[in-house]
């Protein structure tokens, strides 16, 4: 397991940690699938975060996306993790402006 | 590399370089034996391999030449021949030496690969009739492109498999990214959510656009691991060499029809509307706002990446053509000589105004010409870091330790000069690693350290350089010289000559004192050659040395080709220029000293004897002799020699005009200029003259 | 945390090669001489890669390469096959079993770092 869930009051927090990597992929699939259904408001934290690959990323679209038509309000910051922050320039979704979804308005890698 | 892993690689080879040779014999008897063929092969094969893995990369390089001649044999394509088996037994020695000077330490002496290699090349080359070389070792030799900045457009996209694979996506985008300017723009429209992903399935994929000094190879190999299991398309869009390219890039409705992301049509009818492209595109969903996002991306970065390479351009100089400034020098050239009548005729006239516009004139026609001058200037350093290879390569060959030390690399020469001393000073650092330096146990045995010194200098001296090699080994032998001189009849048996006299003979043709041949130097090509490639460059060569302690050699050049320092004198209403660098004195030619008979006339001055000869003489002048007639005396090479004239002018600076072809072969003279007045002044060839006057002594 | 990769050759010289040049470049190095040996070590201990050789007696490359690839724990390890020239076939072989990449030998420490390098980061 490499995440603890925390809720208080109407938000459920997910605090990552280690490797968000394939290996794990399936397991962090769990994790979101279960608490975006379960939640209005979903706070992803990325703080004890080591190692991250490209299949995480793609886990994290994917829940932006489920959460837009769930109507969760999905929220989560990169900016606090320099590896999570690396990969993502890396991976180039930093000349991301957004998916077909949505014109870029609440893409969580456009901020 | 670990020693032991080397060791046993050397271990390893010696026997296989064993057994290629009685292969190779076998080879001779039995041309046609397609085992031994195999053998040999393999033999090549094996040593190539392990070199490459225990870091004999040479002999790994070298090998591999030679495999590559095996491998067209084992192919039928290249006959067995007797040269086929010399050469390859040659190469076979020279893997063996290599691997002898591996293990004592010693760098392999490359020059020794190239020779064979070349060969073996040759030797594909006549039986293909002219076919492509083979191809190199060289892996960075290959890529085409190399050096100049290139754009290329990648499109990746993994299959969804490809983590299975063990492969991160990532660290090939981060490959890219150690390449060139790398701009990332990632695709996500394929992700679908997590009710449908699938987390070990690779969705995403990728627009990149790099800016690299890498051929297409290059960019390639990143992919390379993944290439079957990916789509992976690589474009050249922006090529460097385009020079005279506008900053600005494709419309982003261009690039996108061109990445297949939108049908020309839809572009059309898109193009109607008078909004940002890009905007209407997305609002009309023709496209996904990523597909978008990366056009532009390209678009920005290859505006960014003209716009650097056009700064680069031009703070970095531009590059003219060497005639266009040889005749901006022409021009200038007359430019000076122009203004050299307007200066003199506005003395003349005694004209306040005109003399005040002539002098602005001049100052300005001078800093002209120094400017003008100045750009044909290059520093001599280049010379010397070849010099240095050469110095490597001949001690090692003659078993010599010899440092090259140099100074003054920044010095500044003339192009023309700089090309032209190559040879000359090629043939004078030989003779010093040749003649100069010992062995170094003799070096030892005199007390010096085992390790010789060739020091090679340039300095500014005026309007000239001086050129400077000096060693510190056993010297100049001064009385061979001197026998030798004797012998050739060009000194008396019991002449006092001054040392400095005495070693300017050794620039005499066919004076060498070297006993034996080496394949470095004495093979008669003698200094007398590097005396006339400096006399053609207007400079002087001399040489002192102590015995046992070494020798120098000192080129003294003009700055520049184009103008030198000149001293005008005249005879009757003639006007001749002697470069300023020869001269010595002027003194006056007073009646007793025109002593000799016939053609060679010695004057006694300050009580040595000087041959001189009289102008008037020489190009056939009329006119009445003056009563006092003076002598300018030259030295070259020690040497001293007089020209008699009638009047002493004074300095000059000349600019010197060619003669052209039809006058160009008239001995005595080097060339002509232009005076004040227009009056044309001839450049005394004065080595020459004194070479003539010297045959005409000897045959006396 | 030094990076831990599994070297597998039934060439002592080889695995040497490798081993010295890996841990010179700062990786932890565990040494097997063939496929079963590899999946004896391996068994649930941390390893970051595997550089494997073809021929080997017991197990060979590719069976090495499949055991790995079916193991939950090791599934998404890079593993870089030592092929030679003439193995084409051997490799889309390997390839097809599920390794990440290649190296042809011969080759030099710094071609094994370079692939090292770009299949592991």
């Amino acid at each position: 397991m490499n995440f603890v869930v925390n809720r208080l009051k109407g938000t459920t927090i997910l605090n990552f940690y280690g490797k968000l990597t394939v290996q794990y992929a399936s397991e962090i699939l769990c994790a979101l699938t279960e608490n975006i259904q379960s939640s209005d408001n979903l706070v992803l934290d990325f703080g004890g975060v080591t190692d991250v690959d490209l299949s995480c990323l793609q886990l994290l679209c994917a829940a932006h996306r489920s959460a837009i038509r769930s109507n969760t309000q999905l929220s989560f910051d990169v900016r606090h993790n320099g590896i999570l922050r690396e990969t993502l320039n890396t991976a180039g979704f930093s000349e991301h402006q957004g998916c077909s979804l949505e014109t870029g308005v609440s893409c969580p890698w456009n901020r | 590399m670990n020693d032991q892993h080397r060791e046993a690689f050397a271990e390893e080879a010696y026997d296989l370089l064993a057994e290629l040779e009685t292969s190779l014999l076998e080879l001779e008897e039995r041309p046609d034996d397609k085992d031994l063929i195999g053998r040999v092969f393999r033999s090549m094969h094996t040593i190539k391999g392990s070199g490459a893995m225990f870091g004999f990369d040479d002999i790994a390089a070298f090998t591999h030449e030679v495999e590559t001649v095996f491998d067209m044999v084992r192919d039928n394509v290249l006959p067995v021949t007797g040269e086929l088996i010399n050469l390859t037994l040659q190469a076979r020695d020279h893997i063996r030496w290599m691997l002898d000077a591996a293990s004592t330490g010693e760098a392999p002496y490359r020059q020794g690969s190239k020779t064979i290699a070349d060969a073996f090349k040759k030797l594909v080359q006549d039986k293909q009739g002219g076919a492509p070389p083979l191809p190199s070792p060289d892996p960075t030799a290959l890529p085409a492109g190399h050096g100049v900045l290139s754009t290329y457009r990648i499109r990746f996209r993994p299959s969804p498999g490809i983590f299975a694979t063990g492969s991160n996506p990532l660290l090939l985008l981060d490959e890219l990214k150690g390449l060139g300017e790398c701009v990332i723009t990632v695709h996500t429209d394929t992700i679908p959510g997590l009710e449908e992903i699938d987390p070990e399935a690779c969705y995403a994929y990728w627009d990149i656009v790099l800016t690299a000094d890498k051929g297409m190879d290059v960019i390639r190999d990143v992919f390379i691991f993944v290439e079957d299991i990916s789509e992976v398309t690589i474009d050249l869009v922006d090529h460097g060499d385009a020079c005279a390219e506008e900053p600005d890039y494709k419309r982003i409705g261009e690039i996108l029809v061109e990445r297949g992301d939108l049908s020309p049509e839809d572009l059309a009818s898109t193009l109607k509307e008078k909004k940002l492209t890009g905007d209407i595109l997305v609002e009309s969903g023709h496209i996904s706002r990523d597909k978008v996002d990366a056009a532009l991306a390209e678009q920005r970065h290859v505006r960014e990446m003209r716009g650097k390479r056009q700064t680069e351009e031009t703070s970095s100089g531009i590059r003219v053509a060497a005639e266009k400034l040889d005749s901006l020098v022409n021009l200038v050239g007359e430019l000076v000589t122009v203004q050299a009548r307007l200066s003199q005729t506005a003395s003349l006239l005694n004209h306040t105004v005109l003399t005040a516009v002539a002098e602005e004139v001049e100052r300005l026609t001078g800093e002209l010409r120094d400017n003008t001058l100045n750009i044909r200037m290059l520093p001599i350093g280049t010379t010397f870091g070849r010099f240095r290879r050469l110095v490597r390569d001949l001690s090692r060959e003659l078993g010599k330790e010899i440092e090259m030390t140099t100074e003054g690399a920044e010095t500044e020469l003339d192009k023309t000069v700089i090309e032209r001393l190559n040879d000359p000073l090629v043939h004078l650092i030989r003779n010093s690693i040749d003649h100069g330096i010992e062995t170094p146990d003799e070096r030892q045995a005199a007390g010096k350290p085992r390790k010789g010194t060739v020091h090679l200098s340039a300095v500014h001296s005026g309007a000239h350089v001086l050129i400077r090699i000096r060693d510190d080994g056993r010297g100049l032998d001064r009385e061979a010289i001197r026998a030798k001189a004797v012998e050739k009849g060009l000194i008396q048996h019991n002449a006092e000559i001054p040392d400095k006299g005495l070693f300017a003979f050794i620039f005499h043709a066919g004076f060498s004192t070297a006993k034996t041949i080496t394949s470095v130097s004495g093979r008669g090509v003698g200094m007398d050659v590097v005396k006339k490639a400096i006399d053609a460059l207007k400079g002087s060569i001399e040489i002192t040395s102590e015995k046992g302690t070494g020798a120098t050699v000192t080129i003294k050049l003009p700055l520049t080709l184009a103008i030198i320092e000149g001293l005008l004198v005249s005879v009757h209403d003639r006007y001749f220029i002697l470069p300023l660098a020869i001269v010595e004195e002027c003194v006056e030619l007073t009646g007793t000293d025109a002593t000799g008979a016939r053609g060679g006339d010695i004057a006694h001055i300050r009580g040595k004897p000087v041959p001189y000869i009289r102008l008037r003489r020489e190009f056939s002048i009329n006119g009445n002799i003056p009563d006092t007639e003076q002598i300018v005396v030259t030295g070259i090479n020690g040497n001293r020699m007089g020209f008699v004239v009638d009047t002493v002018i004074g300095e000059h600076q000349t600019v010197i005009k060619s003669l052209g072809t039809f006058y160009g072969d008239v001995e005595g003279i080097s060339g002509a200029t232009i005076l004040g007045d227009g009056a044309v002044a001839l450049i005394l060839d004065s080595s020459h003259l004194l070479a003539r006057v010297e045959a005409q002594q000897s045959v006396r | 945390m030094p990076k831990t990769i599994m070297t597998v050759d039934d060439s002592v010289s080889v695995r040497q090669m490798v081993s010295f040049t890996l841990k010179n470049a700062g990786y932890d190095v565990v040494e097997a001489s063939d496929g079963r040996d590899a999946l004896g070590k391996l068994n649930g201990s941390h390893v970051n890669m595997v550089i494997t050789d073809l021929n080997m007696p017991n197990l060979d490359g590719i069976g090495l390469i499949r055991a790995i690839r079916s193991n939950e724990t090791y599934k998404f390890v890079p593993i870089v096959m030592l092929t030679t020239e003439s193995q084409d076939t051997k490799k889309q072989e390997g390839k097809k079993a599920g390794a990440t990449g290649w190296i042809v030998k011969p080759f030099n420490p710094e071609q094994l770092l370079g692939v090292v390098k770009k299949v592991l980061g």
